[in-house]
């Protein structure tokens, strides 16, 4: 297996309306924190941007510092006063968030 | 900077001599191979020298300067003579840094040495901080080591394992008796490894120790620690737990699982008689406002073991990229085989399933025979 390529998490944005979706794909783990920061702020900052989106539909393992960033993304997205949403979960995605408990702080559909 | 030269031209030693002073540098001289080797003593911080040096070649000269390994990074030129093609194959094979055709040039061996020391500098920077980080590490390893040592007493029916995905396993699993004998128990499983984790370990088994020895309730136990962790940690920095009370005469476990796998119930037949999963959030998340504390509870008649294990258990990866999963556990446990304890059994299956390699997260297991 070629880890070089399966480890490093893709990372793409789409706008759509007041909606930025940023979409992973790959393992979503702690290598990944300065893409997906960076992938986040802008949407953050920008006005016509009030709901974010994560789509999680590609992510093939996540780790207990994805969740961190997640509920640092969370905290972030409050303090802007916009929404957040995390989007269709990869079957191995769902099953962390249901173990870490994470329905009760996140919007997840 | 202290430069090492050893040039059989003369003219081309005058030049470059002349070259490096006026970079502010500080040149001295080797006639030959064995005096060049004699002046490492010097600790020059870079060495140039004529790859068909008299005596001892250039290449020689080479390959015993980076034998050693203080001089890993020190860079060290050699002037190439010729076009022939076993020149260059000595020169890849000797471990130099750089050559520099002849005839020689002013500018080039200016933008060289430059260049050259630039690189060393950053070698060395990054040699420094690597240094630190393992100091930082051994500190942790220390610290998480001190606070696992503090254990009172070894509980005969009670195995832990834990098998660590960097220098030591992140994973804590500490236990202590309440003064009516109850055992409490707790796994936690930190965001991060090595630092991160043991800064964590700290308060949370200073507060697990001194609560349960003051024969506390879990429930406030677990206020207690949540509390602490949520006041001093960042967000995005938690941890994964469970709390576990037995009952001093084994009759009843008090559980309360925040983001770990499911807890385990296996039967005398070898069932799965109890399947608890997380219903909670991670320790540090949560305002203790909002936190939800309520603890479940379940007889332990006709049981053989509790058992208990971090994700990294159950995300361990083989070579094919295959995870352990649950259904491996499961099937680990519920297993007809010679060994009736489930702890050997899960261990020998999880070890030979990664045959070998190392966990990209700290696996831990622990298991509670009941008897």
């Amino acid at each position: 297996m070629n880890t070089a390529t399966n480890t490093k998490l893709h990372i793409h944005l789409t706008r759509l309306g007041d909606t930025a979706t940023i979409h992973l794909n790959g393992q979503f783990v702690f290598d990944a924190h300065r893409e997906f920061k960076s992938a986040y702020m802008n949407q953050l900052a920008d006005p016509e941007i009030t709901r974010i989106a994560i789509d999680l539909a590609g992510v093939r393992y996540l780790d207990s510092s994805a969740l961190g960033m997640l509920l640092v993304l969370r905290d972030r997205v409050l303090d802007c006063s916009k929404s957040l949403t995390l989007s269709q979960p990869s079957t191995i995605a769902a099953r962390t968030f249901e173990i870490a408990g994470f329905k009760e702080l996140f919007h997840i559909h | 900077m202290k430069i090492l030269l050893a040039l059989t031209d003369a003219t081309d030693l005058d030049m470059v001599r002349a070259v490096l002073l006026a970079e502010g540098h500080d040149p001295c001289t080797a006639h030959d191979g064995q005096a060049v080797l004699t002046a490492m003593q010097e600790k020059p911080d870079m060495v140039i020298m004529d790859a068909e040096l008299t005596g001892i070649s250039g290449y020689e000269c080479c390959r015993q300067i980076k034998h050693n390994d203080k001089n890993k990074h020190k860079p060290v030129v050699l002037l190439m003579p010729t076009q022939g093609t076993t020149a260059w194959a000595r020169f890849s094979d000797c471990g130099a840094d750089d050559f520099i055709e002849l005839p020689l040039l002013p500018h080039i061996i200016k933008a060289k040495v430059k260049l050259l020391l630039h690189i060393s500098e950053l070698y060395h920077r990054l040699d420094a901080s690597h240094r630190h980080a393992e100091q930082e590490i051994r500190l942790a390893k220390h610290m998480f080591d001190s606070i696992t040592k503090r254990q009172p007493q070894e509980v005969d029916f009670l195995h832990f394992w834990g098998l660590s995905a960097g220098h030591f396993c992140g994973d804590l699993f500490i236990f202590e008796r309440t003064p009516e004998h109850h055992l409490h128990v707790f796994l936690g499983d930190f965001t991060g490894h090595g630092l991160a984790a043991a800064m964590g370990a700290l308060p949370v088994s200073d507060i697990f120790f001194a609560m349960t020895r003051n024969g506390e309730p879990l429930e406030e136990i677990i206020a207690a620690i949540n509390h602490k962790l949520y006041d001093i940690m960042p967000t995005g920095k938690f941890c994964a737990a469970v709390f576990m009370r037995l009952e001093a005469d084994y009759s009843r476990l008090e559980f309360w699982n925040g983001g770990l796998p499911p807890i385990l119930l296996v039967d005398r037949q070898h069932k799965i008689a109890g399947n608890f999963e997380s219903a909670h959030l991670p320790l540090g998340i949560v305002d203790p406002a909002e936190f939800a504390l309520a603890t479940g509870s379940v007889e332990l008649s006709g049981i053989h073991s509790v058992v208990l294990c971090s994700d990294g258990l159950i995300e361990a990866q083989n070579a094919v990229g295959e995870c352990y999963g649950e259904e491996r556990l499961a099937q680990a446990l519920t297993r007809n085989s010679k060994d009736s304890c489930p702890f050997n059994r899960v261990k020998s299956s999880a070890l030979h399933f990664l045959e070998g390699l190392e966990p990209h997260d700290d696996v831990s297991l622990a298991v509670i025979n009941i008897n």
